[in-house]
């Protein structure tokens, strides 16, 4: 064998193993949708609870083949804000060369699939946030313009190496806390303004009363699963190196072009989860609280977790995990019914994320001189686009659903339970939840 | 599709699911799939309808707080 053919043979494998990497990342990542679909149904109540699981299976249905349709597209024309590149984007065009069997690309349809669970992801995130009320065409149509429009279109402005806001102001958010997190969480708010709380939630003077859901247990392995299924998120984060595609011949890299490894990942993944855990142990000891402080802690330090210390990880992640159930307060005296937390969750521990990796990696090079290096206020304007990004979509969408009376379950349809809508029944023994 | 392979080795093959490069069978595909997607939207919308009007919300009947506890 030549040293050409050598090369060749070499490119060859690194080409099969970025596919088959990226591969096992998607089908890791189905477990957040799992693990989602658990939390939201425990945290239903008995008559809620398959129009959760539902909803949430009908997101992931949807936004495949819409993500195929125009989500692709959207990333790779849209980085220069609003106005589209069309030669950029010709690769995701779905009846493109690319976008469907090819034996000479590898890598498209990988990537595409990663993308397309991050995609899930938001949605579940949404979907959490409107339990026992909404209605499922209102839903369906929510969930995939947050997932193949809105989270693409902030992932084409800070999460792609030539995105506006990464060339223009150095903006670092390695493991999506704003393009995922902070964009769910916020479209999320502006649909719940517009929703309203479940019946019962809030008294004439405007205090709250405490709505169980029917399975702790199942909302708790819910829970576990996302984390689970973070591995594979976080994972499909990074660049593998030695093909075509990749930054470097011999070293991973983040979605900027910085050098990074999958070590550095799992410690700070692990060492999220924990922080987040016992922070939100400490100021809850609430199990609901200590599952979804896990979930506060990932997203806590996800933009940084590339470079962290795993130290720094920890406290930033058991800050996270005290602020989440903070924010939740808060959230609910603004009169917000939020059953499972998602804008204190999503969205608030989204904004520390952000912002944390502006403090502790300010001054970090990018991978190009021309692009400014990580700095606080990069970071802080990515936390307005970001939070405006995903408000503004959801509370205008939500508006005009509730004009056309599509919105909200009427209360009779509540009364007897959502489920009603999927006729039948997850519990035909008739259990109820207290 | 029915017989018409637009390839006939797999030697230099890339793309081969394109039925030959022709890009008025991709589009209808495309389009099978778009509207694949919307009309199940109007079946719902139609159920929804249904079970809003079968269960109309009387005063008086306390289910609707069921599970509902004071803080």
């Amino acid at each position: 064998m030549t040293p050409e053919e050598l090369q060749a043979a070499i490119m060859a494998a690194n080409e099969i193993n970025l596919e088959v990497y990226y591969y096992w990342c998607t089908a890791v990542m189905i477990l957040i949708h799992a693990g989602f679909m658990m939390y939201e149904m425990g945290a239903s109540r008995v008559k809620h609870t398959l129009a959760a699981g539902t909803k949430n299976i009908l997101a992931f249905a949807y936004m495949i083949p819409t993500f195929w349709m125009f989500g692709w597209w959207i990333y790779l024309a849209m980085t220069n804000g609003f106005v589209p590149d069309f030669e950029a984007g010709a690769g995701g065009v779905p009846w493109g060369e690319n976008m469907g069997p090819n034996l000479q690309d590898n890598a498209t349809g990988v990537f595409w699939g990663a993308f397309t669970l991050f995609a899930c992801t938001t949605a579940s995130i949404m979907s959490g946030a409107v339990i026992e009320r909404i209605r499922m065409t209102a839903f369906i149509i929510l969930a995939v313009v947050l997932g193949s429009v809105v989270w693409i279109l902030a992932a084409s402005w800070g999460w792609h190496y030539a995105g506006w806001m990464v060339t223009s102001w150095g903006y670092h958010d390695f493991g999506a806390s704003g393009v995922v997190h902070m964009i769910s969480g916020f479209f999320a708010l502006g649909v719940l303004i517009h929703l309203g709380p479940r019946i019962g939630k809030f008294n004439a003077d405007g205090s709250a009363n405490v709505i169980r859901g029917h399975s702790l247990p199942m909302t708790m392995v819910g829970l576990m699963f996302i984390v689970v299924g973070f591995f594979g998120f976080l994972g499909g984060c990074v660049i593998f190196p030695g093909t075509g595609l990749s930054w470097y011949a011999t070293e991973w890299a983040n979605i900027y072009g910085m050098p990074t490894t999958l070590s550095a990942i799992t410690f700070n993944t692990l060492m999220g989860v924990a922080g987040g855990m016992i922070g939100a142990y400490m100021k809850t000891r609430d199990p609901f609280w200590m599952m979804s402080g896990a979930l506060c802690g990932i997203i806590s330090v996800a933009a940084g977790m590339d470079m962290y210390y795993p130290g720094v990880t920890f406290v930033l992640a058991f800050a996270g995990g005290v602020i989440g159930p903070i924010a939740a307060n808060f959230v609910e005296k603004m009169g917000i019914d939020d059953p499972v937390g998602a804008v204190s969750v999503h969205g608030v521990c989204g904004v520390l994320g952000l912002l944390f990796a502006g403090i502790f990696l300010g001054g970090y090079p990018t991978f190009s001189e021309d692009i400014p290096a990580i700095t606080f206020f990069g970071q802080f304007k990515g936390v307005i686009v970001m939070a405006l990004l995903g408000f503004i979509p959801g509370f205008v969408l939500a508006w005009l659903f509730k004009a056309m009376g599509i919105l909200r379950a009427g209360d009779g349809v509540q009364e007897v339970g959502m489920d009603v809508e999927i006729e039948a029944m997850a519990y035909p023994e008739d259990i109820k939840s207290n | 599709m029915f017989n018409s392979s637009p390839i006939e080795t797999w030697e230099g093959v890339g793309v081969f699911m394109s039925f030959g490069a022709n890009t008025g069978m991709t589009h209808f595909w495309f389009w099978a799939a778009v509207i694949l997607c919307i009309v199940p939207l109007f079946v719902t919308l139609a159920t929804e309808k249904r079970h809003e009007t079968q269960h109309t919300f009387h005063e008086g009947d306390s289910d609707s707080t069921h599970g509902v506890e004071k803080k």
